[in-house]
């Protein structure tokens, strides 16, 4: 189920008419709880088991921790729930990529093994529910929060539908406390337009602008720097505003329910270095891998070269669990690559730093450089194919001069309407980094000029939203 | 006295009201909008325009894509005005079935330009926003017609022409991103004549000028990188081909297929087992009834203006071709 579509309009007008019949706090938490499992069972009803086994297993995990005290006795425990959490994420997702490569290491060695292709269904959001089911039990045995005794509030947790497909990441600390508190529907202007906005960022721009990367992106063979360079900024755009705008519909739908969610996304196109960078992309991700990764790996704690390994590693990491493919493994890497190099910069111009940090220039240099670079890093991410994204790197980072653009087959692209929308982003963007959040800006709104805007809004959202609604790209991860 | 504000509730759902009455408005306008809209696609209004509101139809109506476009001056068919050029940019087969629903009583032949792909591809449908633009320029599907999708094996034709009429003009707002688009076209290709594309009924080549070489090789490269190797042919659009015969014929009318000229470096890029398997499937769909020419191998790289469309010599080779075969059809 989409949150841009009717049939979930309907099902949370149905959700909320229900929470409001039913004032008892117990009673809504339920409510919520079989809206999150219908929400999730749209897609496939059969995978809720795995939710609810991971669950199941850390909610007595969680227990029995609570009430062990030997460390060996602990550490087993932990070890349960992170064998049932990540040994569930290995097989749905990671299972036919170890095949293949298994195969292809088989037949360099001339031995042509006859087994069949495993062709396993990824369930939605394994990656996310994972992750925040495993962030609670190692919370529990690092005592920085107590078990849940309902497991009613631990499945909630697991399964709240806003977050339950491709987050925020939502750690136990932050919303479990939620759950003991009555709900506080929160039914304002901010919600609302926090919502549009994420809807205008997938539904107009990402949309509009994936048709071109697609086209492009499918074959790149043969195509000029130019249009490359084109895709590549596009598929920036797109991934951007498909995956930002899911987070701001499900932090905009807790709140109307009445739930923080932890903020997502942090305008990450000003960034000026990848540290920066990660501090404003996919938050909940980049914090998860810093508190129970790259920390527990001794951080940087034990000197330059532990603490480059570790950030090498953790981004690896990161980059694996986007998906099961050496792509996003060297996209991974290549940010870590940054990291370090980033981190290496810092320490040779630790002296110039202050004059360095009040030049205009060097801040504008900044800004391109590791643009150019986040552009450039989206090529392996989008085009999986090892011969398209040499070619499609090849001719974004050597130039080849070639402007011809006319009767190359691009008019069939929607490429107008692309410029435009593009147009419209970056627009948008800077506006919205300028006033500090357009969605704040318009709930402050007089009601009349802002009832105005929504009318018009609708039009313009209902003219320019495509007739074919395309899946959210993080849904696959 | 400071009037009492509305509590922050209230505000927002009058927002969301708002809202809706946008998104209202946005579906009324289109009734508007569409028919004003210069699209890619609007030359299907024009079609359907012509067909419900002229009354000089000529008994001669040529069908199919951009290649027929391009390649068949109806002007130079039969007796000067005696025939109609009613192809389109990516004219599916299931397109060409909706058109000859709609034929007034005097077009008594329809020549519909095919290629090996309309039978090798399993696909018997049409975008959804193609057929937006039958039903917004007055079309609505006949029983007949909707027999004719019902007997196939995909089911997505005829669920498609049992949409209701709200569902297509909600659908119908992919014109406001096609003028776009349409605007960048004529930026893009000045040498196109988009305006003669979209409203000549006799002669609509949109494309004029040959293109650079440069730019036929990035085409070839880019369109034609699969090397054909076989020909099997689907049952679905084998169907659809002669549903179209059948509903003709019902109406008295005469169906005659012929598949449009190649480029040499198309054929090149096919195998003789894929032509020779092709020429068996005609001689059977032949021997059933259907009425096919072959011109596939009709024209030399000269004749055409880039990788598909045939321009000057081309064109005037494949429409002496055309018409001394509708003459022998006796049309």
């Amino acid at each position: 189920m989409l949150f841009h579509t009717v049939t979930f309009i309907i099902f949370f007008a149905i959700t909320v008419t229900m929470l409001l019949l039913l004032r008892q706090h117990s009673t809504q938490k339920n409510v919520l709880l079989v809206a999150s499992m219908i929400f999730y069972m749209w897609w496939n009803p059969a995978f809720i088991l795995l939710i609810a086994y991971s669950a199941v297993i850390d909610y007595f995990v969680a227990l029995r921790l609570e009430r062990t005290e030997g460390t060996g006795a602990r550490r087993g425990l932990l070890l349960i729930s992170l064998i049932t959490n990540l040994g569930l994420l290995a097989f749905f997702k990671y299972a036919g990529f170890f095949e293949h490569n298994l195969l292809y290491a088989f037949r360099a060695f001339g031995y042509k093994p006859n087994w069949a292709d495993l062709h396993i269904i990824l369930p939605v959001g394994i990656s996310f529910y994972t992750f925040q089911t495993l962030s609670y039990t190692i919370d529990v045995y690092r005592r920085q929060i107590k078990a849940v005794h309902s497991f009613r509030d631990l499945a909630l947790f697991v399964m709240f539908f806003p977050q339950l497909v491709a987050g925020p990441i939502v750690r136990a600390s932050d919303f479990l406390p939620q759950l003991e508190r009555p709900t506080k529907m929160k039914f304002d202007r901010q919600s609302l337009f926090l919502f549009m906005r994420g809807l205008v960022k997938k539904a107009l721009i990402a949309d509009g602008v994936s048709m071109f990367a697609d086209a492009i992106f499918k074959n790149p063979s043969g195509w000029s720097s130019a249009v490359i360079w084109l895709a590549s900024i596009c598929f920036y755009v797109q991934i951007y505003c498909d995956f930002s705008g899911y987070s701001d519909m499900a932090i905009a739908v807790a709140r109307m329910l009445g739930y923080e969610l932890t903020l997502n996304f942090n305008r990450p196109y000003f960034a000026t270095n990848p540290s920066n960078f990660w501090r404003r992309w996919h938050i909940s991700l980049s914090t998860w891998l810093r508190d129970y990764l790259y920390i527990p790996l001794g951080g940087n704690r034990a000197g330059t070269w532990k603490a480059m390994r570790n950030l090498m590693l953790t981004m690896l990491i990161g980059g694996f669990w986007h998906g099961a493919s050496w792509n996003f493994v060297l996209w991974g890497g290549l940010h870590g690559l940054a990291l370090v190099v980033h981190r290496g910069w810092r320490h040779v111009t630790e002296g110039a730093r202050p004059a360095l940090d009040r030049s205009r220039l060097y801040h504008l240099v900044s800004l391109l450089a590791m643009q150019y670079f986040v552009v450039l890093t989206w090529i392996p991410f989008r085009v999986l194919r090892t011969d398209h994204m040499l070619y499609a790197l090849k001719k974004f980072v050597f130039f080849d001069g070639n402007l011809h653009l006319a009767d190359m087959g691009l008019g069939a692209l929607s490429t107008f309407s692309t410029l435009v929308m593009l147009v419209v982003f970056f627009t948008l963007h800077v506006y919205a980094n300028h006033v500090g959040g357009i969605e704040n800006q318009l709930a402050r709104m007089r009601p009349l000029p802002a009832a105005i805007l929504c009318l018009l809004m609708g039009a313009v959202i209902f003219l320019f939203w495509p007739t074919v609604d395309a899946p959210f790209i993080y849904f696959q991860f | 006295m400071a009037r009492p504000q509305l509590s922050e509730t209230r505000t927002t759902f009058v927002m969301i009201a708002c809202l809706i009455a946008g998104v209202a408005i946005g579906i009324a306008s289109m009734t508007v909008i569409f028919p004003l809209a210069p699209t890619e696609l609007s030359r299907t209004g024009v079609l359907m325009y012509a067909l419900h509101h002229r009354s000089d139809a000529p008994p001669v109506i040529v069908l199919g894509n951009s290649v027929v476009m391009n390649g068949v001056d109806a002007h130079r068919l039969g007796n000067g005005q005696s025939a109609w050029n009613f192809s389109s940019t990516g004219q599916e087969l299931s397109e060409s079935m909706l058109i000859v629903d709609a034929l007034p009583r005097s077009v008594h032949t329809v020549a519909i330009g095919i290629s090996p792909e309309t039978v090798a591809r399993n696909q018997t449908t049409m975008p959804p926003n193609k057929y937006v633009g039958y039903v917004m320029g007055g079309y609505s599907p006949s029983p007949d017609a909707i027999a004719v999708a019902k007997r196939l094996h995909d089911q997505t034709l005829y669920k498609l022409l049992r949409t209701n009429r709200v569902r297509v003009v909600m659908w119908s707002r992919w014109v406001v991103r096609a003028m776009a688009d349409l605007l960048a076209r004529r930026f893009l290709r000045k040498d196109l004549d988009l305006e003669r594309a979209r409203t000549d009924l006799y002669f609509p080549a949109p494309y004029t000028q040959p293109v650079s070489a440069a730019a036929l090789e990035h085409l070839v490269a880019a369109n034609y990188s699969d090397y054909r190797q076989r020909f099997v042919a689907q049952s679905d659009p084998a169907a659809l081909l002669k549903g179209i015969k059948d509903l003709a014929a019902a109406r008295g009318k005469r169906v005659i297929f012929f598949v449009t000229p190649e480029h040499p470096q198309r054929r090149m890029r096919s195998s003789a087992e894929f032509y020779a398997e092709f020429a068996q499937w005609e001689n059977k769909a032949r021997a059933e009834g259907l009425d096919i020419v072959d011109f596939h191998d009709a024209l030399e790289a000269a004749d055409f203006v880039d990788h598909i469309h045939p321009g000057g010599h081309g064109t005037t080779r494949l429409t002496e071709l055309l018409d001394l075969n509708l003459k022998r059809a006796g049309s």
